[in-house]
């Protein structure tokens, strides 16, 4: 059976992490995109200092360029792009930043993610391509991953939403102001206080990144969440793209998943019921498989990593489309 | 050099069916031979732990006086004849050390219960859904179940290692299958229907490897040899399994000139066809994806879901540019004679000609079945599709 689609992911994966993590290393001078930059707005924080819990080395990203996948504000140096698309929303509502100014990159935003769909998790986002490795490496060693029962999947589907839109709402929150300016400092960016980017991402550039804040109640407690989302990151061992699966990012472009315009689409007629495409996603996807009507069958959760499409014996049964036209078939 | 002639290597698989070659290789080999029956036994753990599966499904009219010793008469001929073989003994069927026996139909179900004072036993219970939850852990634990009877009588434990080296072996057989396939498809075909049914039927005894080794020798002299002006009516055929030496229908078309370049026989194309892609390779995950590939694409008609055969049938009619379908209901079979008028609704539905034949292994009625064929074969034309 060919893997032809999956060693031209793992290239493409492993180029990205060294493009996300490395690019302001390979780029030092600021570049410009023509997209508007966004100055830091109000309230100042100071979590950015030293020993707080957004402490950061990065100066500014090379790029004024957000993704929809895992581009990090917490890379050295500030990274090639400016960071991801949870991000960039809680930021810009927290600091009022006017429509003007964020409209050009929520455009791009969109584009990104109607063009190509969550694409960008199975094939750009550096985590996605570590907990790949975690799985490869398992694999090696001959021993099974996990079950996710199916209300197993639909708390870890719910949590994810909430994280996405209890976050969100924060940082609208702290922009009214509804609290005072103590507790709108701590719970800044509060996605970034305990995504496991932000602990994961700065030792590849040989930074430290914070490990622990205790100034008050709120960054001792967030500093908690933190490192337990770390631990939960390495889940990936036991589970493929554990992470993903409680992940804000990924919940977010997800909503574009069913109207991208990148598809996976079926011909049931071709489809010999052999369970393989369920069997074998690793984030447990079983639309393609039990969807037996003609036409996409992409998921929400589907990150277009196409292993059901490779591993799918029957020629025409599963195809990739862009704009209708298809791209590559079983 | 020049290659040898398609007819002298098909001789090979012939053979293997029509001569007890295999019977005598097996008498003097000291390891376990498994005798199966259909298609849902994973042959996988057989040969990983070194033991010989054999399908044991039998055609032979000339056994089914031998099996009505064991059994009433108002049950299908397979049956019957399957177990006049083990009450005759010698042969494979004398051969086996275990007999491994699925549970798709009444008589089946049975058929352990009267040959279990010959030969030990072990069913192999089928869920009557192929794919619900519970469907799925039930035959999970079939497998498993099925996996501790062949460790028991082997007096080994599956390896992990030996499972995987058995699924690629399996897989090799199963592309070489597929190549096959194709060439049989073509136009014109570059396989008789009947060669065709003699090279799927050699698998059910033969060495695994050597089996791939000579199919994949076939395919490669069918593929070099320049294409033949198109002969006879393309036709598919469907059905209840035509199993050496009831080749009845298959011979009976072939001699009225139909070319039979599609079938959907368990006992042909869906024998081999099903690949294993293996992603995760756990013991776990390699026993659930073996249980899978024998379970999940299967076009029995003993399933509540009918929608997969109706769906392969279609699309194979589709695939090989077939005029016209034929349809061999078994005769007794309640569940090939209803799949007849399941059949026949969705064919008519899709303008696709169908014609059934309802018939048993018994030579009596051949006269007829021509007459029918032909009259069929008439009325599709020139049969370009
Ligand atoms: S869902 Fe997974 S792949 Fe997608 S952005 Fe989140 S961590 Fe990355
Ligand atoms: S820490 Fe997570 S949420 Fe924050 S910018 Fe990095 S990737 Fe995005
Ligand atoms: S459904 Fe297919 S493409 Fe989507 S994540 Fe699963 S295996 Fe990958
Ligand atoms: S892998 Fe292909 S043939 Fe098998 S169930 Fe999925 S779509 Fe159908
Ligand atoms: S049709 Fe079904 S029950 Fe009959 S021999 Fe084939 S697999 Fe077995």
């Amino acid at each position: 059976m060919s893997n032809r689609i999956t060693i031209t992911r793992r290239i493409v994966q492993t180029v990205c992490f060294v493009l996300l993590l490395y690019g302001a290393f390979i780029w030092p001078a600021h570049l410009e995109t023509g997209l508007p930059r966004i100055p830091g707005g109000a309230p100042r924080t100071t979590l950015y200092e030293k020993g707080r819990i957004l402490w950061v080395s990065g100066k500014e990203s090379v790029v004024d360029l957000y993704i929809p996948a895992l581009a990090c504000r917490f890379v050295a140096r500030g990274g090639l792009l400016k960071s991801c698309i949870v991000h960039f929303f809680s930021e810009n509502f927290t600091w009022r930043t006017s429509f003007r100014l964020m409209l050009p990159h929520i455009l791009a935003l969109t584009i990104m993610c109607v063009l190509l769909g969550r694409l960008w998790c199975g094939w750009v986002c550096p985590m996605g391509a570590m907990m790949d490795a975690m799985t490869w490496l398992r694999r090696l060693t001959g021993r099974g991953r996990l079950q996710v029962g199916e209300d197993q999947q639909r708390f870890l589907f719910n949590t994810r939403h909430l994280l996405l839109w209890g976050s969100l709402a924060v940082s609208v929150l702290i922009a009214f102001p509804v609290f005072g300016q103590g507790v709108n400092d701590s719970l800044f960016l509060i996605y970034c206080q305990f995504c496991p980017a932000r602990l994961l991402y700065p030792p590849f550039g040989g930074v430290n990144p914070c490990w622990s804040d205790t100034t008050n109640t709120i960054s001792s407690f967030l500093t908690g969440v933190g490192w337990a989302m770390f631990a939960l990151f390495f889940l990936g061992f036991a589970i493929p793209r554990f992470w993903c699966r409680i992940c804000a990012i990924g919940a977010l472009v997800g909503y574009f998943n069913r109207g991208a315009l990148l598809t996976i689409e079926k011909e049931p007629g071709k489809c010999s019921s052999c369970g393989t495409c369920r069997r074998n996603c690793p984030v447990d996807v079983t639309r393609v498989y039990s969807d037996r009507r003609a036409g996409v069958v992409t998921d929400p959760e589907c990150q277009l990593c196409l292993t059901c499409l490779e591993d799918c014996p029957e020629p025409g049964a599963l195809e990739l489309r862009l704009l209708g036209r298809r791209i590559v078939r079983s | 050099m020049s290659s040898p002639a398609p007819a002298e290597l098909v001789a090979w698989f012939r053979d293997e069916v029509t001569t007890p070659r295999r019977a005598a290789e097996l008498a003097e080999w000291p390891g376990k031979v498994i005798g199966t029956y259909c298609n849902f036994v994973p042959e996988e753990l057989i040969l990983a732990l070194g033991a010989v599966p054999v399908r044991l499904c039998a055609g032979d009219l000339d056994a089914i006086p031998d099996g009505e010793a064991l059994l009433p008469r108002e049950v299908c001929s397979v049956v019957r004849s399957s177990a006049g073989t083990l009450q005759r003994g010698g042969g494979l069927a004398g051969r086996a050390d275990l007999l491994v026996i699925p549970t798709p139909c009444d008589a089946k179900k049975k058929l352990g219960a009267v040959v279990e004072h010959l030969k030990p036993v072990h069913v192999l219970e089928l869920p009557p859904r192929k794919d619900s939850p519970a469907a799925r852990a039930f035959w999970a634990e079939q497998v498993r179940g099925l996996l501790a009877a062949l460790e028991r009588l082997t007096g080994r434990r599956l390896r992990r290692r030996a499972l995987h080296g058995a699924i690629a072996l399996v897989n090799r057989r199963e592309e070489a299958f597929r190549r096959l396939l194709r060439l049989r498809q073509a136009d014109p075909p570059a396989l008789s229907g009947e060669d065709f049914l003699f090279v799927t039927q050699a698998s059910f005894t033969a060495d695994a490897a050597a089996w791939a080794e000579h199919t994949e020798a076939l395919c490669a002299v069918l593929e070099a040899r320049p294409a033949r002006p198109a002969n006879g009516r393309r036709v598919l055929l469907t059905g209840a399994p035509l199993i050496w030496p009831n080749h009845k229908v298959v011979q009976l078309l072939e001699q009225a000139g139909a070319a039979v370049v599609a079938d959907e026989l368990c006992s042909g194309t869906q024998r081999l066809y099903q690949p294993v892609a293996l992603r995760e390779v756990s013991m776990r995950a390699l026993l659930d994806a073996v249980a899978e590939k024998a379970m999940l694409p299967s076009t029995c008609p003993c399933f509540v879901e009918g929608g997969d055969r109706l769906n392969r049938i279609v699309d194979l009619a589709r695939e090989a540019h077939v005029a016209g379908v034929v349809y061999h209901s078994q005769r007794l079979c309640p569940l090939f004679e209803i799949e007849a008028m399941l059949v026949q609704k969705e064919l008519r539905a899709r303008a696709i000609p169908l014609l059934t034949l309802s018939t048993d292994f018994s030579r009596e009625d051949s006269g007829q079945l021509r007459t029918r064929i032909d009259a069929f074969l008439e009325m599709l034309g020139d049969g370009r599709a």
